[in-house]
């Protein structure tokens, strides 16, 4: 779909809506009609997964990645540090920016300058019990060429400038506003009254190159953080994994005797749910409790098999919940791809709340692991134990990681903390991803930007318009995931044809 | 979706265009004219949500108001009366609405006094910190057990129905930045019980007010923008005020994201939904939040617990301008190293403005005079065409006497008018009314029942507006929530209310120790009350389940966190509840020991139920599904009992069978 003028897009949507009505969106959008599904045509070989981090209430991403030329005034550094009330300390104690000394150097191979990440991005040991294990952390993955940042990203409907961000017109709705802006980002379409945002991105994708769910029921979607419309999808919804494993029912086991009753209980409790109802709600609550118990007791024998098929023996940090959930990400993936033959497969899990209207920084504490550091460092853990759980189970190149988020956030603070703005920094992580490069533009930060040629715009606080789209990030890593077909991939990402590019670049050999 | 012509009267449709219009909004698509809004709203408007149940007009018992079913025709009804307005149905509750009817018991519930959390709690804790003080978060458990006591034994049963409804509204949580302060948790829900048969706008204004939700939603000691000179210039300064509890409060606590008529359905222009609010209102809004922070009343003592506050040498007004006091927090009970959650009441208590730091339209800086700021800063325009005018005053810390009153008016003022604004916003009627339906009786009401709730609302018969009793009364009366039900009617149950039904039909006691032993619920039935992991509770309302039910475009909240986890973990937490305190060695003999740390199932009770396994099956019928098992179930359990469970004694087949009527899909709707 090529770009649309305002009035064109106001009558396109005015004929959509009454067409959702009457059933007949194939008619204008005949590329749903027609959209591919024979998987194999768009798969590929081997084994892929996405793995969305969600990083939820929105993280102050401009303080993750930084720009770190000098401290000279005029410089991008100064001009962060100025745009954010300078740094912080306790005679600070409303500034906002990192000490240039505090930030880890990276040089990211197509800047001219370097940039700093924040402090918790080091080199760590995990310590699990009496085991430890030694991780690189995001400084190092992405210096070795294993990680890199999507920079000033978040949805757009079309590259928006600051003028026409003021008119109103051809904008996200609900700007700012946690729940709206994380739908958008999960969907991968800025304007969820698309109908092909009916269902998640992951999802999708996830439909286009598995088609529908393993031999024993086990669905190419899966959360480890409850359920979510990016894994929700055509005739797909997401097994819900917890980080223990996989939970089977107790006193309920079939097959077993003399165990007051398991079997003959069990017996009782699939005839109920077998059972006709006149409620929709009664039905959809016994097919879930069937599906839970029969997906579940096939995969339980596969991640508790004493001869290892569901285990690794990574060192992942304890205490940290996002270490938890991708811990057992890396069991799914190990047995999915060694013992269920799956190929192509999409994971979600969640930490936050990043929504740090408060506390960005705590008194004289560490920065690197108190305030914004407290979410960050537990993050950094997570994501480098689980690269090297991914190693061992060799499905480095594999699986790819990436970040999603509500939204940046203000430049300027409120006294001791920042509120929502729009664009902000994305991480990318996986042996497949082109690293040690910013991809899109990360802006000289300032507040009140209006610089058309240099396509820098932010608003009063320096909330910052993205100047790439989160559909772009998604449709790119669809790509990779194999939907190389362009009908099939604008039909997925419709608003994509509005940018220059549905391929962002950050995925080797795509 | 169905397309309806409008149904309202013109003036209704000429207040819904004013009120589009005077917000100059973006959103009021594409063009502002008076021609363009008369249009939309003449032409076709797209309602959401499904068809209304049944279209039999004389005997449906749903009509323009006002023929409601009163005396239940037996047991079963008056059985489903009290699940949807009690925490679970017990015998002589069947009893007493019978004899009275609805309405009556409706009124005599009304009229008991609530059964608070914070005293008891406070008292409790404070006995606590006496004997082996811990550090604050530990006694979040303390909350949590009464909370739960309270919902399976309390007598007012709907008031503390009605408040965890309201908690699920207007939500605050003890996870994050409250998880050490249980105290204002407990004083928030007893804000929620004391309004829930109050009126809406107290009940906002109480929760702009309370300290705990100006910590969770960060409006707390929020400041104002500092305009001051430099180099002959006014500018401002780098803080603005926090935006967080402006956007909640207006998306999630009032008037929602889109303009909506009476019966919820979204008011369309050209095919567009209409935002209530556009960002720059939420800045103006945020800056009338500004300058609270928690009071000052000097030192207490709770419970034989001393805890100092000094206020400083401070008189009336002027305490309201001592900047110590603006950054103040409450103290609370500490020794060498731990911090408890015993907190100086003035952590829980109603905050107050400190004028200094409030946005009053006017510059911070004496070398101007204080002046009023140049427009457009110097007033703050709400939604519906509010608008604040700066203060008369010159609000600062040398601010004199004969003007301290004056600031303390105005920035009271302005939140005051914030809340007035918002409460009489036409919006709130089918926001409110829609949510109390989906808690108490059904996920998806049709269009005329919302209607008639939210004129409850409006208006109860008296000419007062936000009448929570009238609007509760008008949920559970109305004609759809107690005829028989449609079968797209009713909603899957919340995991915490499977919990106090099964609880209170069997007269369930804490242990020994008098714990229930549910300090941390949220980790098998993923509900804590006032626990949501984020302020938009355990599930949103507009939640579809994907599948059957979202292709029937049924909202279905409540499935968000049922999946394979969950369903799972749940079950093997009810098994622990249901055998709590029975033990087995073989399979014929049950014994029973009452737990000493968990609550029970009195074996008095289970032993009392009939020998018959049909008539057991039955009596358990009665009391776990309203007496309304289908045959089918019936015959499947009966026969278990006859066969498999034929030889072993009466506890076993009673727990087994329970546990199996607990996890049926009969018991996991309430309709």
């Amino acid at each position: 779909m090529g770009r649309i003028s305002n009035s064109n897009r106001r009558e396109f949507l005015r004929r959509l809506s009454y067409a959702m009505l009457s059933g007949g969106t194939a008619s204008l959008l005949p590329q749903l009609a027609f959209m591919p599904h024979a998987a194999a045509q768009t798969r590929g070989s081997g084994y892929r997964a996405l793995v969305c981090v969600y990083l939820a209430g929105a993280n102050d991403s401009f303080n993750w990645l930084v720009p770190r030329d000098s401290q000279v005034t005029g410089s991008r550094y100064d001009s962060y540090r100025q745009a954010r009330g300078g740094v912080y300390s306790t005679t600070n104690t409303s500034g906002l920016a990192l000490g240039f000394d505090d930030l880890l150097e990276i040089t990211p191979s197509n800047q001219t300058i370097p940039y700093g990440l924040h402090p918790s991005c080091t080199d760590f040991t995990a310590t699990n019990g009496a085991n430890t294990q030694p991780h690189s952390g995001l400084r190092s993955l992405v210096q070795q060429g294993k990680a890199a940042f999507v920079c000033n990203t978040g949805p757009l409907i079309q590259p928006t400038t600051r003028t026409q961000y003021e008119s109103g017109v051809g904008l996200p709705k609900q700007l700012f506003s946690h729940n709206d802006q994380e739908l958008l980002w999960q969907i991968g379409i800025a304007d969820a009254n698309n109908p092909a945002a009916r269902f998640g991105w992951g999802a999708r994708v996830a439909k286009q190159v598995a088609g529908g769910p393993l031999a024993n029921g086990l669905s190419p979607t899966l959360s480890a953080a409850g359920t979510q419309r990016f894994l929700i999808g055509d005739q797909i919804l997401p097994y819900q994994l917890a980080p223990g494993g996989v939970d089977l029912i107790d006193n309920y086991t079939p097959g077993v005797t003399g165990n007051n009753f398991s079997q003959q209980r069990r017996a009782v409790l699939d005839d109920l749910l077998d059972d006709a109802y006149s409620s929709p709600f009664a039905r959809e609550y016994a097919r879930t409790i069937s599906r839970s118990l029969s997906v579940g007791e096939s995969l339980a024998t596969l991640l508790n098999d004493p001869g290892g098929a569901g285990s690794i023996s990574t060192v992942f940090p304890q205490g940290n919940t996002l270490a938890d959930q991708l811990a057992i990400v890396a069991r799914m993936i190990k047995i999915s791809r060694n013992s269920l033959s799956a190929q192509r497969q999409v994971f979600f899990v969640r930490y936050g709340s990043f929504d740090l209207h408060n506390g960005m920084f705590a008194g004289a504490g560490a920065v690197a692991t108190t305030g914004h550091g407290a979410l960050l460092t537990p993050l950094n853990q997570a994501l480098g134990a689980f690269w090297t759980a991914l190693g061992e189970i060799s499905a480095q190149s594999e699986v790819t990681t990436f970040t999603m988020s509500d939204f940046g956030r203000t430049l300027s603070g409120n006294g001791d903390g920042s509120d929502h703005a729009w664009g902000g920094n994305a991480l990318v992580l996986g042996g497949s991803v082109d690293g040690n490069k910013l991809y899109g533009k990360y802006p000289r930060l300032a507040l009140n930007a209006n610089d058309n040629s240099a396509q820098e715009w932010s608003l009063a606080r320096g909330q910052y318009i993205p100047t790439t789209s989160a559909d772009q990030m998604a449709a790119t890593l669809a790509r990779w995931m194999g939907v190389t077909d362009s009908t099939a991939l604008s039909a997925m990402f419709p608003l994509v044809g509005n940018f220059p590019s549905s391929n962002l670049g950050f995925m080797s050999g795509v | 979706m169905s397309i309806r012509t409008p149904q309202k009267q013109p003036s209704q449709l000429a207040r819904r265009a004013w009120h589009c219009l005077s917000l100059l909004l973006l959103g009021c698509m594409f063009q502002s004219s008076l021609a363009i809004a008369q249009e939309a709203l003449d032409g076709l408007v797209i309602e959401q949500g499904i068809q209304p149940a049944g279209s039999d007009v004389i005997f449906s018992g749903r009509g323009a108001g006002f023929e409601t079913i009163d005396l239940p025709a037996n047991d079963a009804e008056a059985a489903r009366f009290l699940t949807q307005a009690t925490f679970g149905p017990v015998n002589a509750d069947v009893a007493q609405v019978r004899t009275l009817g609805f309405s009556a018991w409706i009124n005599q519930q009304i009229a008991l006094p609530a059964t608070l959390q914070r005293p008891a709690l406070e008292q409790q804790i404070a006995a606590q910190v006496q004997v082996d003080p811990r550090n604050a978060p530990f006694y979040r458990a303390f909350r949590m057990e009464r909370w739960f006591a309270t919902a399976v034994v309390a007598p007012d049963q709907l008031r503390q129905r009605v408040a965890f409804a309201l908690s699920q509204m207007l939500v605050i949580s003890d996870v994050g930045a409250l998880d050490n302060n249980p105290l204002a948790i407990a004083e928030y829900n007893d804000n929620l019980l004391r309004r829930s048969f109050g009126n809406y706008r107290d009940l906002l204004r109480d929760v702009t007010y309370s300290p705990a939700m100006g910590a969770y939603l960060t409006h707390l000691r929020n400041q104002k923008t500092d305009w001051a000179l430099t180099g002959g210039n006014l500018v401002p300064g780098l803080i603005a005020p926090d935006e967080n509890y402006a956007r909640e409060v207006m998306q999630l606590f009032s008037i929602g994201l889109v303009e909506r008529n009476r019966d919820f359905s979204p008011i369309l222009i050209a095919g567009q939904s209409v935002p209530t609010y556009t960002q720059d209102i939420i800045t103006f809004t945020a800056r009338a939040l500004t300058g609270m922070n928690i009071g000052c009343t000097g030192p207490v003592t709770i419970g034989g617990v001393n805890i100092p506050r000094n206020c400083g040498n401070c008189v009336g007004p002027q305490c309201n301008f001592v900047t110590q006091l603006f950054f103040s927090n409450a103290p609370r009970f500490a020794v060498p190293g731990i911090v408890t959650a015993l907190i100086h009441p003035d952590g829980y208590l109603p905050m107050v403005c400190y004028p200094r730091y409030a946005d009053t339209g006017r510059s911070a800086t004496a070398a101007n005079g204080y002046a009023v700021l140049p427009a457009p800063f110097e007033r703050k325009r709400l939604v519906s065409g509010v608008v604040i005018e700066p203060s008369p005053v010159a609000c600062h810390t040398a601010t004199p006497a004969i003007d301290q009153q004056a600031c303390i008016v105005y920035c009271h003022g302005q939140v005051d008018t914030l809340v007035n604004t918002l409460f009489n916003h036409p919006n709130v009627a089918p926001m409110v009314a829609r949510q109390l339906i989906q808690r108490l009786t059904t996920s998806n009401p049709s269009p005329g029942y919302i209607d008639r709730v939210a004129r409850a609302f409006e208006d109860n018969s008296s000419g007062v507006r936000g009448d929570l009793a009238a609007t509760v009364r008008a949920v559970l009366l109305d004609g759809e929530a107690r005829t028989t039900p449609s079968a797209n009617f009713g909603k899957l149950r919340e995991p915490i209310l499977k919990l106090s039904a099964l609880w209170r039909a069997f007269a369930a006691r804490p242990g020994n120790s008098g714990l229930w032993g549910i300090a941390v619920p949220e980790r098998t039935l993923i509900q804590r009350p006032l626990g949501a992991q984020t302020v938009f509770n355990f599930y949103e309302p507009d939640y579809r389940q994907p599948g059957e039910l979202n292709d029937a475009g049924l909202y279905s909240p409540e499935f968000q966190i049922l999946d394979e986890s969950s369903a799972i973990l749940a079950s093997d937490e009810f098994w622990r509840r249901v055998y709590s305190g029975y033990s087995f060695t073989n399979n014929t003999t049950t014994a029973f020991n009452i737990p000493a740390n968990a609550a029970y199932l009195p074996s008095e009770t289970i032993d009392a139920l009939p020998a018959d396994n049909a008539a057991m099956v039955e009596a358990l019928n009665v009391r776990l599904l309203n007496g309304v098992m289908s045959a089918t179930m019936r015959g499947k359990l009966v026969a278990l009992l006859n066969g498999a469970l034929a030889g072993t004694d009466k506890r076993r087949k009673a727990l087994n069978t329970i546990h199996l009527i607990v996890l049926s899909p009969e018991f996991a709707v309430q309709r």
